[in-house]
Formats: C-alpha cells, structure tokens, sequence
C-alpha cells in the first residue's frame, strides 16, 4: 500500500508545525528581550526556517528515495546516523514538553481553573498515542481535513484583534544588540520543519509539492508575522505581561457583547493545534526511536515514550518557565547543530559511498 | 477473557477507553457545577481601610427561578495583603475567588494615594482579572460605591459599565480599563486619565437611588465581616448598614465628564469636565462636543450667545524640530453647525438658519479652542502629566531629535513644557 | 412409456417438503401421460396458475413435451426444464413444476407472486421535487425500478443466492464500463464467501461488506429510492440489492454521502449547497452540544456568556442532579419517547408526543428535576440529529460519547475526541476510497459535489475520490 504523503498533506503538515509554539508566549518573551522589534527577529527566524525548508527540498532532490537515516549512514556510517537519530530524539522530546507545558499553562490560564494536571497528561498521551499508531497517512489526513478550520479560526482571530489595534508599534527602540541575541536565544522555538526531513522517505518531491510546502509555509508565516505586529500594537508597553498572545489580541473584542469569551475561539484552535502538533512530533520521534533500536516494535516504542514522558512531567512538575529557560541554555546549541550544521554537511558531497542521483 | 484479550490486541485503544470509564466517568457522575465552587462576581472593589487591604466583590446570587432574573450580594474582607483579603473572602463565601466575569474595578481615591499598579497586577496574575474590565475611581469607599451600584443596578436600566462605556465612546474618547492603565504605567511618561465617579450627598444632578433603597442600601448587602480574627483591623466591614440607615441624606451618583488624573499609579488631581473638553481638541473625535460663544456681534448677531455643535472635526499635526526645540504644530478644521442662538428675538428669527460663518465667530471659536488648550497645557505642564502622549508622539517621529533633546532635561517628565504649541484653528460650516 | 409413477414423485417432493401445509399438487391424465403439477401455493400467483398453466394443460390437444409446453401452450413466460434434482429449490423460488411420467426432466414455469407494497415513496427520504419511487422488499420490482433507468446493455446484474435456509437473492447491479472491475470482484468474491444461515435483509449483507465490521461508522451506503442509487451506479458504485429489503446497497461508501441527499439534485445548486453546509453544522450541533454544555458548566463557567450563566445558575438551583446526571436524565426521557413513540401505533404515538412534550417541557421544569437549558439543549441536539435520519444510529452513540468525555475531560477531552475521531475516519478505506475523501486527501475536481454543488453541466467529471473507468461524464 502506497503510504507517501499528497503534495498538499505536506505542506499542510509543514504549516501547522511551524505555528509550534509561536502563538503564545513567545510575542511576550521576544518582547521582553527587544521590545517591539520581535516581530524582525520573529521575521528573522521565519527566513531561516524557510532556509531549512530549502535545504529539505535540496536534500530531497539529491537523494529522492532514500530516508535520511540512509543518507547519514552512507556519507557517515551507521554510528554517526545513530548519534544524529539520539540527538534529534532529544530534541523532538524537548519540543514535545515544551508544547505540552506551554499548552497546559494556557489552558489552565484560560479554562480549566481547577483542573488536574493529570486529565491534560492523560488527554495529551492518549491522541498522541492514537495517532501514532494509527500510522502517518490517517494523521496527515486528519491534519488535511482539519486545516482550513484552523487556518480559518486563526485568521478570524486576527480580524477580530483590529478592534484592539492601538497604534503602530514603536519599532527599533532596541538596541540592534538585543535583536541578535533575541533571535538566538529563541532559536529553539523554530526548526519545526526538521519533522519533514525525518519523514522524507514519506514524501514525493515534485513540483505539487514543492509549491504546497511554499504556499503553506508562506500562510503561516504571514499569520504569525500579523499576530505578532497585532500583538505590540495592542499593547504596546505592556506586551510582556500578556503570556497568551492569540487569546489576548481579541480580549477587547467582545468587551460590550453579551455573547461571552470570544477568545474560547482562539482556545479551541490551539487546542486542536497543539494536540496535531504533538502528534506529528510524537510521531517522528517514534520514527527515530525505532531507527535506533531497531528491534522495538512500534506499540513497544510507545509504550517507552509514555513512561518516559511521565516520568519527567510527574517526578519534576517540569513548567514552561523551566522549559524555556533549558531551550535558552541547552536546547539553544541543539538547534543550531540540527537545523542548521547537520542538513549543510548531508548537502555537501563526500562520504564513504557516492550517493547517486 | 481470552476473548477480551484478544479485543484489546486487536485495539489497543479499548485499554484506554476502559480506563477513561473507570477513573474519568465517576467524576463526571459526581462533578457538580463549577458554580458551586466559583462564584460569579462582576465588580470588584479595593480599598484601604486602617491600612489594610479591603476588597469588596459584588457577587451573583442565586436563587431557584424559572425566569431571568438578577440578584447580587456584596462581600467584603479586610486583610493585610490583598491575597489575605481574597482568601477570607473565598472563606466567607465558601468559594475560590476567580474574578473572569469582573466587568468593573473600582478602587478608592484613598487608595490612589498610592501605586496602585502592585494590587491591580496581583489581582490580573493570580485572580484573573480581565484586562479588558473597567477601571474607575470614586471619592468613597468602594464597598459603600459597589453597595450602590448594587442598588442602581436592580433599581434602575443603568449600569455602570454602559455608562463608563458612554463616556469612553463619546466623551473621554480614552479607554479607562486596567489595560489601558498598565499601558500608561509603562509608558515613557507614565500618565492616564481616568474615569471617576464620585458619589456625593445632597440634590445635585446626579443618579439618585430612591429614599427607600438608599436607607436600606448596606443592610441588603450582607457584607462579609473579613476581621474575624479579632485583629485590631477587623470589624471596620460589615457596618456599612448601620450608617446608612442612620443616613437620612440623599447620594447620588455624579457623572460630569470629570475624570482623574493618574501618574505612577498614583492620583494627582482631578479634572472637571471643561479641563476635558481642551483635552479632546488634540483628538479628532467630535460626536457631542459643544462650542459656545458668548457676545457676538456681526452683521447677523447682536451681543448674542451661540452655540455651535462640532459635526466633524480635522486635526493635522506636525510635529518638528526648530532650533533644536520641539514644536507641536496642530492645524484644526471643524466642521459646526449653529444649534442654539441666545439673544434678541430679531436675532433668533431671521438668523437661526444661517450657515455663514462670519469672521467675527472665526475669531472667537480660534479664540474659545486656544484659551482651552491653554488652560489644558498649564495644568499638566504643571503636574508633569502628559496624558496626551506628546513626548511619545514625537519620540515615534523624531526620534533622533528627541532623544538628542531629552538629553538636555533633567527628566523625560519637563518635555511637555518646553514644547512650543501652536494652534491653527479653520471653521466651516457643515 | 411411463419412466416413473408420478403419484410416487410427487409424494417424494412433499416429503422433501416435510408435508407443508400449503405444498399443494394436481395430477391428471393426458394423451396417456400422467401429469403432475407442484407447488407452494402460499408464493404462487393462483389466478395465474388456473389460467395460465392449469386450464391450457389440460385443454391441450397439442403433444406434450417441452417445446410444446414452453412455447405453444403455457400463457406464462418463465419457463424452463430443468433435472429433478433441482425441483425443490424451484417450487421453493416460487415455480410450478410439471412432472410428466414419459419424461425424466421437469418443467418449471415460474408464476412466483409475494404479498408486495407498491413502489411508494420512503419516509425517510422523501423530495420536494423529484422521484417519489421507493425501494420495495421484492427485488424483482427493485431490479425492474432500476432496470428503467438504464435502457442499456451496461447493465449489468449478477445474481447469487445467500444463506443456507433463507436462499436469499442477492443481486448485484453496476454498469460496465464504469464500476471498476477490481471493486466488483472484490464483492462478488466477499458475497460468495458468506456462509451463513439465513439473509432476513440487506443489513445482514452490509456486514459482510465492511472492511471493519466492528467499526461504529458504516462503510456501504444504504439506499431507499431507486434514482439515487441510479446516480451512484452512474459514478461507477456497485449496487447490491436483497430479496426482502427496500434498502440496496451501494459501495464504495464515502462520508461525504452522509449529508448529500436526492433532494440536492433536484433543486437549485445554491440552496443545495446552503442546505448541506446546515446539514453539517446540524451533525456538529447534534453531536458536541450536550457535551459541551455539560463541559462548560463543570469545567469552564467563565466561558459562558454571563446572562446565559445567570439563567442556567438560577434555573439549576435546587436540582437533585450534577449536570452530567440531569443531561442524562433529559436524554433518557427522550430516548424512552423515542422508543414508545416509534412502536406505539400513530394514533397512540401522537398522544405519547404530547405527553413526553409535557413532561419535558413543563411539568419535569415545574417538578424540580429538570432545568429549561438542558431540556433545550437536548432538544436542540435531538431535533438536529434527524437531519440525517439515516445516520442517527451511529450519531445518538457519538453524541454519549461526547457527552460521557465533556463531563469528565471538559472542552480538551472533547477536541481530543474530535481529532480522535477524524483521524480514525481517516484511517478508514471503503474498496480503496480514503472516507474522507474529497475533503482528506483533497481531490479538487470531486469538491463540486461536496459542500458547495455546483450544477449538473459543471460536473464534467466522474468522482476521482474512489476508482471507476471512464472518468469522463460530459463534454
């Protein structure tokens, strides 16, 4: 049974990946470190990410049928193929906690008061399991199918935040300093598109797919760039105390409307999100653990990540604070080796075997 | 078993599904309304009474009804901190204290005594209070304002969110939410408006409650007595019946446009509702504002007082640098029509229709705007309060210039007197 | 020269019939034959047996044999000789069988007549404008209520017999040249592997169609009226019809079918599309209010609009329920209507409505064990599940479902559920068409059909959702 992903599964796969982390907290902490200058750095790293799109359709053309575990393992041996699947099972693991805590924290924030931590685990494991196991065709399906309501609840979160627009936001008031180390130190929150190469045996690179992987990459892009531009010109100074950026923007919208919480629109969306997200990491996780232990079946892979992930989020109550503040230090250096050392060195010709065209 | 077994093999998911209705469906069973345990405020007050915190929560009641009906009941508890005060109150009424539904914050002018920022952050991080909710001031304490709101509300279609939102839409023409507040609390400068409702004794032309109401007005309130502790603080709330009922005089609800002026957090005066009217010349909303002329005399006016509505209104700034100092250059079009002639009856028949604007009105409106804006500049050039964001205004367009310029103060707070206003005024008939 | 005692044969048959009391036989002398004629007479056509076969054979002067009695003598049609062994399926099917004593094969004419409702339109499928022609139990009327939309030799049906006892007819209808061949021997082979006692309707069937038979959400459509299915059979869908089932199946089976109804193509595009866009949110609203009313009032009250929250406060004060239990409560009642309501005869039915709307409406408010939203929001979520009856079985599950995780995992569990769900639609594959095609995977051309319609003369295409042959439908 052919399981290679559509043209358009992919692009839709690669858009929702990249709003990973993005619609949240993140407006607030890259104003804290440049004000309202966030929205370059935010620019900023959207470009490299798209560089790290780039070098996936390079890889790809150069080697069409291989996974990239037999990429590395041909330019560099199987050690080194392994050590490359450890690190990216490290840094998926990573990203998973952190969409998870960042998740929670809104949620918890927003609607569910007095809550267990617990229903959110139990929740987020069990669709995330659901999902793996049910095989990436049915996921990216799902993704396909849920997409334009998501895509479509953001932007009308985006239309409703104009009735917050305050005025233009104070652009280059920080030093250019702060601009670098900003987009250092956030550099973690991107490189969601390393999904793509983990699954790229699953995918048809043609000319489809190219333009849908742009195309998508491109409506996320611009969604995140506006909330981000919304974000500071509706709060202006203040943007650092507001930790919910997608919610926050529509705070005023429905101030003199009897109808309630509108933001429970933008609640919804990243809950549906977040969830997919987490799936789609989960999954490529999965595909790296059983690359490296090759003898554990996939039930068995998951069942591994289920106590693993509990064990960390139940011995060590790990928050987002926590979490940022390891990608700040730690996962930082992570990133820079995966999105941007690793896919150069695969392009560049050498190894043990050619690889052929 | 065996056959369940198998089941399970053959969907690894029904494991999960069984123990959803093992741990998950008994809660459901058993889960009562989060109304049980969160009680539905809508105003919140804050106050400091013998240095103590005193919150006071305008709650919703409830009571077996078929029909809508609306019911509510003031708590309020004294603490030393306001998370003190918060959790006697939740103890009083045996909820937590969640404050989503809060669409008023008030907090008294003791309060804005000092920074208030620390309290109002408190509450948003920690009870979750909307940013988006109104906050306004009053001259008593906030738990007699919010027992009074609590009887305008049942009394009376006025609320005082419609109200505060009249005056935001269509005479302060400013935001007064905590948002908004904390906005100005981290700008460059610091300073806001905000709305102010005094209630005071006597007939005044004001939102009365009748007589009836007012001598019962505390007593209905059940207020939460928070100083059960025998605390030398306690046994302040909880007294408001007592007063009221020896209160023969009439309260009413003042709301005149005045407003007040926060800096820092703290209150540093208050303005009346002329001060207001110079204050919304640098703006271009205009739906209500009234200009009026005393004395005109022109080839249709005899020594007549006119008054004008402003139908539209154009303000173009300019915003420069002239031998290093900055100039707020502000050219103003209004658009009036004549809607009131006060002099003699010749007048008032054969002049009332007239749309010519004599040089004469010219004159005196360029005259009426400037003596406003005048009066306006003085007042917070004194105080230090640029609530109209003039500094910011020309940080975002001269940049350079004005942080060349700040330099030169001894603090970012003298820019406001050291610009030089001016003021073209054009009026034209609508 | 007599071969056999046809006295002795018939008694034989009537054995092997275990003397039923409606087997039923003549025998009589001619041109010195002994003749003999059984059957069953309770699914013979009587009058068509006295005159058609009956009287000619006995008035005969003509020679007796086969070709005679096919062609010359017998006012019937279906006739034809077959081995004695074949006899009692035969009578079984309906058929008289004429025994002669010089012949050692037999005749079957076939006079086969049930007690049959005429074609009338069905109740859960009935137009404005259109057909009003309804599938019947007799498959012979189905098949010739298809058979009138196709004047073509692409018609193709495939007869088979089902069920060890019941012998059911079941035929399959589909047009060559379109249906794919792959599809349709995948059906053929699945029919021909059943192995059951007995087919009572189509239903039976459509379990042995189905990919995953355990699965909640059905995976071979079922149809009611004959024009619809004359529109499937014509995107290149296998219909399979079962003697004594009004409903004929059609497969492959896609999600998209649930909300498209015959009424669509018989009005304009533009209300079609309206009227399927509400179709879908009435499936939404039928499936998610329940829960999430019962999900906003335990976990998130800080969602509900505060005059709604003052109402719904007030009102459930004093309830002897927490709120799963009174959505419950209110959602048994209305089930026990619905059951009462459905069995009871109409007269009596309509008196059980009036009191179920009393109770629920009024009387269980006034009572102080039902609170006015949650009788509405039931009654909301009711009346929007009969906007696709056909699928109400499958939705009154899902909508507990939903309520069950709304009470105990609030609004998240309620959108895992969701993503849970849509990804295992996803995962389902009716004869290698992806279920929730054209929508995931997207197949563009296919969306002309999907929420939005377009007009008949822009559909130029075949469905590319599922494989048929000649993609083309107009130039």
């Amino acid at each position: 049974m052919n399981q290679t992903l559509s043209a358009r599964q992919t692009g839709v796969i690669a858009s929702l990946l990249l709003l990973a982390n993005k619609l949240l907290v993140l407006p607030s902490l890259l104003f804290e470190s440049s004000k309202a200058d966030g929205v370059f750095i935010v620019m900023f790293l959207l470009a490299l990410e798209l560089g790290l799109v780039a070098l996936f359709v390079k890889l790809k053309q150069t080697c069409p049928n291989q996974s990239l575990y037999q990429i590395i393992q041909e330019k560099m041996g199987t050690f080194f193929a392994k050590l490359f699947y450890i690190l990216l099972i490290l840094y998926f693991f990573y990203k998973i906690m952190l969409i998870f805590n960042i998740s929670y924290m809104y949620f918890h924030v927003q609607v569910y008061l007095d809550a267990s931590y617990y229903i959110f685990i139990f929740i987020f494991l069990l669709i995330m399991n659901s999902c793996c196991l049910r095989g990436l065709r049915p996921l990216a399906r799902g993704c396909e199918f849920m997409y334009i309501f998501l895509i479509g609840a953001l932007v009308f979160c985006l239309f409703l935040s104009i009735a917050n627009f305050n005025k233009f936001p104070l652009f280059f008031d920080s030093p250019i300093k702060n601009f670098f180390t900003g987009s250092f130190k956030y550099f973690f929150c991107f490189g969601d598109s390393l999904v793509l190469f983990v699954l790229m045996d699953r995918i048809t690179l043609d000319k489809a797919t190219k333009k849908s992987l742009f195309c998508h990459f491109a409506i996320s892009s611009v969604i995140i760039t506006v909330l981000y531009f919304m974000f500071y010109s509706a709060f202006g100074s203040t943007s650092f105390m507001y930790k919910n950026a997608v919610s926050d923007i529509i705070t005023f919208s429905y101030r003199f409307i009897d109808l309630g919480r509108l933001d429970i629109i933008s609640i919804t969306t990243i809950m549906f999100i977040s969830l997919l997200q987490l799936s789609l990491y989960c999954y490529a996780l999965l595909q790296c653990f059983m690359k490296v232990f090759s003898r554990l079946s996939k039930t068995y892979s998951v069942v591994v990540f289920d106590i693993v992930f509990l064990s960390i989020v139940v011995s060590s109550m790990l928050n987002y604070l926590v979490a940022i503040e390891l990608g700040k230090n730690v996962m930082v250096y992570f990133a820079i080796l995966l999105q941007i050392f690793f896919p150069v060195l695969l392009l560049v010709p050498f190894g043990k075997r050619k690889v052929k065209k | 078993m065996k056959r369940f077994l198998q089941a399970v093999k053959h969907t690894p998911m029904l494991l999960a599904l069984i123990f959803i209705g093992l741990v998950f469906f008994p809660i459901a069973i058993i889960a009562p309304p989060e109304s049980v345990s969160n009680p539905i405020v809508t105003a919140v007050g804050i106050d400091k009474v013998d240095d103590e915190y005193e919150v006071t929560l305008l709650t919703f009641l409830s009571y077996p009804n078929q029909s809508y009906s609306e019911s509510y009941q003031a708590y309020t508890c004294t603490g030393k901190t306001l998370s003190d005060a918060l959790t006697k109150a939740g103890l009083q009424i045996g909820k937590s204290i969640s404050l989503f539904h809060v669409h008023t914050a008030v907090v008294s002018e003791k309060l804005l005594q000092e920074d208030i920022t620390p309290s109002l952050d408190y509450l948003i991080r920690v009870a979750s209070l909307p940013q988006s909710c109104v906050l306004l001031a009053t001259n008593v304490g906030t738990k007699e304002f919010i027992e009074f709101i609590k009887e305008l509300d049942s009394q009376s279609d006025i609320n005082l969110e419609e109200l505060s939102f009249y005056n935001s839409n269509y005479v302060t023409w400013e935001d007064s939410t905590i948002n908004a507040f904390m906005q100005s609390y981290y700008s460059p400068t610091r300073s806001i408006m905000m709305s102010y409702f005094p209630i005071v004794e006597g007939d005044i032309d004001g939102i009365s409650l009748s007589q009836a109401s007012q001598s019962s007005g505390g007593g209905g309130g059940g207020s939460a007595n928070g100083g059960g502790g025998g605390s030398s603080g306690g046994g302040s709330s909880g007294s408001s019946s007592g007063d009221s009922e020896s209160s023969q005089s009439k309260k009413e609800l003042i709301n005149d446009g005045s407003e007040l002026i926060v800096k820092d957090g703290k209150k540093v005066d208050i303005i009346s509702s002329d001060f207001l009217r110079g204050v919304n010349w640098f703006n271009s909303h205009t739906i209500g504002s009234i200009l009026t002329l005393d004395d005109i005399t022109d080839e249709n006016f005899t020594h007549s007082q006119l008054i004008f509505r402003v139908n539209k209104k154009h303000i173009q700034q300019f915003l420069e640098y002239e031998n290093g100092t900055p100039v707020y250059n502000a050219s103003i079009k209004l658009y009036v029509s004549l809607i009131e002639v006060d002099g003699d009856k010749n007048d008032r028949s054969k002049k009332f229709e007239s749309s010519y604007i004599s040089p004469q009105i010219r004159e005196k409106v360029e005259e009426f705007v400037k003596k406003d804006v005048q009066m306006v500049l003085e007042k917070l050039v004194k105080d230090k309060t640029d609530i109209l964001e003039i500094y910011s205004k020309f940080y975002s367009k001269k940049r350079a210039e004005t942080k060349k310029f700040v330099k030169t103060l001894d603090h970012v707070d003298d820019f406001l007197g050291k610009v030089a206003f001016k003021f073209t005024v054009t009026v034209l008939p609508n | 020269m007599p071969i056999f005692d046809v006295e002795q044969q018939i008694s034989l048959i009537s054995e092997q019939l275990n003397n039923s009391s409606d087997f039923s036989s003549r025998s009589f002398e001619k041109q010195t034959k002994k003749v003999g004629l059984v059957f069953l007479k309770s699914i013979i056509d009587q009058q068509l047996f006295v005159e058609g076969v009956y009287e000619p054979l006995i008035a005969t002067k003509q020679k007796l044999d086969f070709a005679s009695i096919s062609t010359k003598i017998l006012k019937v049609s279906g006739v034809e000789e077959i081995e004695p062994s074949q006899a009692i399926e035969k009578i079984l099917q309906g058929n008289v069988v004429v025994l002669m004593s010089d012949s050692p094969k037999y005749i079957a004419v076939d006079i086969q007549k049930y007690p049959a409702r005429t074609p009338s339109e069905p109740p859960t499928s009935a137009v404005i404008q259109g057909p009003r022609e309804g599938f019947t139990e007799d498959i012979k009327t189905n098949i010739t209520l298809i058979r009138r939309r196709f004047y073509t030799q692409h018609l193709v049906l495939k007869e088979m017999n089902v069920g060890k006892y019941s012998n059911t007819k079941v035929v399959m209808a589909y047009l060559k040249g379109i249906a794919n061949d792959k599809v349709v021997k995948e059906i053929e082979k699945r029919l021909q592997q059943i192995n059951i006692d007995g087919i009572i309707d189509s239903y039976y069937i459509l379990k042995f169609l189905e990919k995953n038979p355990q699965s909640l959400f059905k995976q071979v459509g079922g149809v009611e009226k004959p024009d619809i299915i004359a529109a499937k059979m014509l995107e290149g869908r296998v219909a399979i019809m079962v003697d004594g089932s009004p409903i004929v199946l059609s497969v492959p089976f896609l999600f998209l079918e649930e909300v498209q109804a015959s009424n669509d193509y018989y009005s304009s595009h533009i209300y079609s599309s309206f009227i399927r866009i509400v179709r879908i949110l009435a499936i939404l609203i039928a499936v998610i209010v329940p829960g999430t009313y019962v999900a906003l009032r335990i976990f998130h009250q800080n969602v509900i609009p505060i005059k709604f929250l003052i109402t719904i406060t007030n009102t459930t004060k004093g309830l002897p329920f927490t709120p799963f239990l009174e959505m419950l409560f209110v959602d048994l009642l209305f089930q026990i209507l619905y059951e009462v309501s459905l069995r009871l005869p109409s007269y009596l039915g309509l008196a059980t409505s009036i009191v179920g709307a009393l109770i629920l409406g009024d009387t269980g408010v006034k009572a102080g064990l039902l609170s006015p939203p949650a009788v509405i929001i039931i009654a909301i979520a009711k009346i929007a599940l009969y906007t696709v009856p056909e699928e109400s079985y499958q939705l009154t599950i899902l909508q507990h479902l939903f309520l069950f995780v709304g009470g105990s995992l609030g609004l998240f569990g309620i959108v895992g559920l969701m993503i849970y769900i849509v990804v295992y639609l996803a995962s389902i594959d009716s004869y290698g068409a992806p279920y929730l095609a054209p929508f995931a995977p997207r197949v563009d051309s296919d969306l002309k059909d999907a929420l939005i319609k377009e007009t008949v003369n822009n559909m130029k295409t075949r469905p590319q959702s599922f494989s048929n042959k000649n993609k083309t439908r107009q130039k």
